[in-house]
C-alpha cells in the first residue's frame, strides 16, 4: 500500500485552452487521484513545467492555440520517456487517436469524458510513471554495482594488485587475500569473484572468529536433523549455499585447529561432510581467504596448520595499505567527500588545500576505513562547507595506536628533510605522549610526572597535536 | 520480398488485399478462418499479418495476442470496417503496428505495409 504521503507528493500537469476544463479537472482530479496539480493553457508554460517541475502524468488536449497537443506529446517521450502523456480532443478521429498512440501516448480520451474513467487512468498513469521511476533508479544502482570493482585509485599500487584480482579471477585456484586492516580485503574478494565465470551468482562471506568454533563448523558444513541437540531440521552449511559460487573465508587465521583440519579436506577433496552424516557430498565452490595476521609466524608457534597455509597459499595478493598509495588520498578524499555530502543531504563542500596537505601527512593506521570514518564524521560535523584540518582533529582517533614501529621511513625518505623530521617528531611526540596517557587512564599529572616534565609542559604539547585526555579513560 | 499472411472474414476482401501485395512481390496467403492462421503461424515463420476485427469466431485482438505469443516479432496490422478509439487503443497497446480504416486506399496499403516492413528489416 503506497503511503498516502507518497501519493501526494505525485505530480500531474494539465494542458488545455479551456479554463473551466482546466479549473474543473483539477478539481476533480487532485481529490480523486490524491495528487499535486499544475494547470497551463501554454505549450511553452508546459514544457518549462515538465523540465522544472517533472511531473509524473501529462494530461493534455491536442487543439491548442500555439501549436498542437501531438506536438507536446512528441516533445514529452523525448524529454522524459518515464512520464505517461495522456491525450484528449473534442474533435476525436480514429487516425488521430492512433497517430496519438503510436507516438508514445498513454490513452486517449475524446470529450465529453466520464470523470470517474478519467481518473481511473490518470491513477493508472501516475503508477506507470512512478514503477518506471523506479525500475530506471535500481537499474543504475545494479549498473554501480556491478562494475569490475569498487576500488579507487590510481597509484601503481593499487593498480598493480588489481591488476593481479583480476587476472585471479580467470582462474578457480584458491586465492590468499592478505593486506591491513582497513585495506579492503573483501572488496578485493569481490573484485575476484566478479572477474571470474562464477560472477552471476552470489558470493558469500564468512567472518570466521565472529562465530563460536562449534557454531562456525555447523554453519560451514550444514548439518543433518538429530546430529546434536536442537537440529531439528537439515541444513545446508555456508559451502552449500555458495554452490557454483565463492565462498570467502574472511580472517582465517582465527579459526580453531580442529576446524582447520576439515578445511583442509574441503580443499583437497573439495567435498564436505554435514555433521551428523556419513556420506560425503562433492562441491563446487572457489575458495577465497582473507587475513591481515602473519600466518608463517603462526605456524611458527603452531596456532596455524603449514598444509592449510600452503593450501591457501596457492596464490596471494597483498594489499597496498593506505601511506604505500598516498597519491591516492586526494581522490579519495573527493569520492568520501561526495559520498556523504550526499547522505547528509549537504552541498557544495569542499576541501582546503592545506586540508589535502594534512590528510596526506596524517598516519592512518585504519587505513582506507579509517579513513573514510574520519571524512564521514568531517562531513557530518563540519559547520562550514569548506573542511579544514581542525575538523579532523577533532576526531577521537585514539593517537595511542601510532607506535614507533609504525613509522614508515621509506616515505619519510621522500619528504625534504625539514618536513621530515617535523613528521617523525610529530609522530614520535604523539606516541610517546598517548602510550604514557594509556598507561596512566589518562591522568595528565601522573603522565607528566613520568615523562619528567611539568604538568603545564605536558598540557602544552598535548594541546599542540590535539591530544584529548579523555580519549585514554 | 515479405511473407504476409491476411486474415478477413469475408474471402473477396482476403482476395483483393492478398493480390495488390503479391502484385508488389509479396509471398502471400490468404485466411478466412481464425484457427487456420493460428496453426499456420505456428510451423511457418511470418514477417506480417494483416487482421480484420469483426472475425466469425474471435475478435480480431484476440487473434493479434495469440499471434505475438507464438512468433513475438511477427508485425501485426489491424484493417476494420468498423473502427473505435477502443478497439485501436487496444490493438495497439497489444502490439499492433498500425490500425487502419476499411475502405482502404491501394496506394495508403502499400505504403503503410512498407513503413511496416522497413522497421522489420531494422530489427533484422
Amino acid at each position: 500500500m503506497i503511503n498516502k504521503t507518497i501519493r501526494k507528493n505525485r505530480k500531474l500537469l494539465i494542458v488545455d485552452d479551456e479554463r473551466d476544463i482546466l479549473v474543473l479537472l483539477k478539481k476533480v482530479l487532485s481529490k480523486k487521484c490524491v495528487c499535486n496539480v499544475a494547470i497551463t493553457e501554454s505549450i511553452k508554460e508546459a514544457q518549462e513545467l515538465i523540465n522544472t517541475w517533472k511531473p509524473e502524468v501529462v494530461l493534455t488536449d491536442i487543439v491548442l492555440p500555439e501549436s498542437d497537443g501531438l506536438q507536446l506529446l512528441d516533445y514529452v517521450t523525448k524529454t522524459d520517456p518515464t512520464i505517461s502523456c495522456i491525450v484528449m480532443t473534442g474533435y476525436g478521429t480514429i487516425e488521430m487517436a492512433v497517430n496519438a498512440l503510436k507516438i508514445g501516448a498513454y490513452d486517449f480520451f475524446e470529450k465529453p469524458f466520464d470523470n470517474d474513467k478519467i481518473s481511473r487512468v490518470v491513477k493508472r498513469a501516475l503508477e506507470r510513471t512512478r514503477l518506471l521511476r523506479e525500475n530506471h533508479h535500481l537499474r543504475q544502482k545494479i549498473l554501480t554495482n556491478c562494475k569490475k570493482t569498487t576500488f579507487i585509485g590510481e597509484s601503481q599500487a593499487l593498480q598493480q594488485a588489481i591488476d593481479h584480482l583480476v587476472r585471479f579471477g580467470q582462474s578457480d585456484a584458491t586465492v590468499l587475500i592478505r593486506g591491513q586492516s582497513g585495506t579492503g580485503k573483501e572488496i578485493a574478494a569481490q573484485t575476484i569473484h566478479l572477474a571470474s565465470k562464477r560472477a552471476d551468482r552470489k558470493m558469500v562471506t564468512v567472518n570466521c572468529p565472529a562465530l563460536p568454533e562449534h557454531i562456525l563448523e555447523s554453519e560451514l558444513f550444514g548439518y543433518c536433523k538429530g546430529a546434536f541437540t536442537g537440529a531439528d531440521l537439515d541444513k545446508n552449511g555456508l559451502f552449500l549455499e555458495a554452490e557454483g559460487s565463492t565462498i570467502l573465508l574472511d580472517e582465517i587465521g582465527d579459526i580453531p585447529i580442529s576446524l582447520q583440519t576439515k578445511l583442509l579436506r574441503v580443499l583437497q577433496e573439495k567435498e564436505i561432510q554435514p555433521l551428523g552424516q556419513t556420506k560425503t557430498l562433492k562441491i563446487d565452490v572457489r575458495v577465497l581467504a582473507s587475513t591481515n595476521q602473519n600466518l608463517e609466524e603462526k605456524i611458527t608457534c603452531g596456532s596455524f596448520r603449514e598444509d592449510l597455509y600452503y593450501r591457501l597459499n596457492v596464490m596471494s595478493v597483498v594489499l597496498p595499505s593506505l601511506c604505500e598509495m598516498k597519491e591516492d588520498i586526494p581522490l579519495l578524499a573527493y569520492h568520501f567527500l561526495k559520498k556523504y555530502e550526499a547522505e547528509y543531504q549537504r552541498n557544495n563542500m569542499s576541501l582546503s588545500t592545506e586540508t589535502i596537505n594534512y590528510l596526506i601527512n596524517r598516519h592512518w593506521p585504519g587505513n582506507v576505513r579509517e579513513f573514510q570514518n574520519c571524512l564521514n564524521r568531517a562531513v557530518l560535523l563540519a559547520p562550514n562547507d569548506v573542511l579544514t584540518p581542525k575538523n579532523f582533529l577533532e576526531d577521537p582517533t585514539p593517537y595511542s595506536t601510532h607506535t614507533l614501529s609504525t613509522y614508515n621511513s621509506s616515505s619519510l625518505h621522500n619528504l625534504p628533510y625539514k618536513d621530515a623530521k617535523l613528521q617523525l617528531l610529530s609522530d614520535f611526540t604523539i606516541s610517546y605522549l598517548g602510550t604514557l596517557l594509556q598507561e596512566q587512564n589518562g591522568n595528565v599529572s601522573a603522565a607528566a610526572r613520568k615523562s619528567g616534565m611539568g604538568r603545564q609542559a605536558f598540557q602544552r604539547l598535548m594541546r599542540k597535536y590535539y591530544l584529548q585526555s579523555e580519549s585514554f579513560r | 520480398m515479405a511473407r504476409i499472411i491476411i486474415l478477413d472474414d469475408v474471402k473477396d476482401a482476403c482476395m483483393l488485399v492478398g493480390k495488390i501485395l503479391t502484385k508488389q512481390g509479396h509471398d502471400t496467403t490468404a485466411f478466412t478462418d481464425e484457427e487456420d492462421v493460428v496453426d499456420f503461424v505456428k510451423d511457418n515463420p511470418v514477417d506480417l499479418a494483416i487482421l480484420d476485427i469483426k472475425l466469425k469466431k474471435m475478435s480480431g485482438i484476440e487473434v493479434l495476442a495469440i499471434l505475438k505469443q507464438i512468433q513475438p516479432t511477427i508485425q501485426v496490422i489491424m484493417l476494420t470496417g468498423y473502427p473505435s478509439i477502443e478497439t485501436a487503443r487496444d490493438a495497439l497497446s497489444k502490439g499492433a503496428s498500425d490500425y487502419c480504416v476499411k475502405p482502404i486506399d491501394r496506394d495508403e496499403l502499400i505504403e503503410k505495409v512498407s513503413q511496416v516492413l522497413i522497421k522489420v528489416k531494422k530489427n533484422e
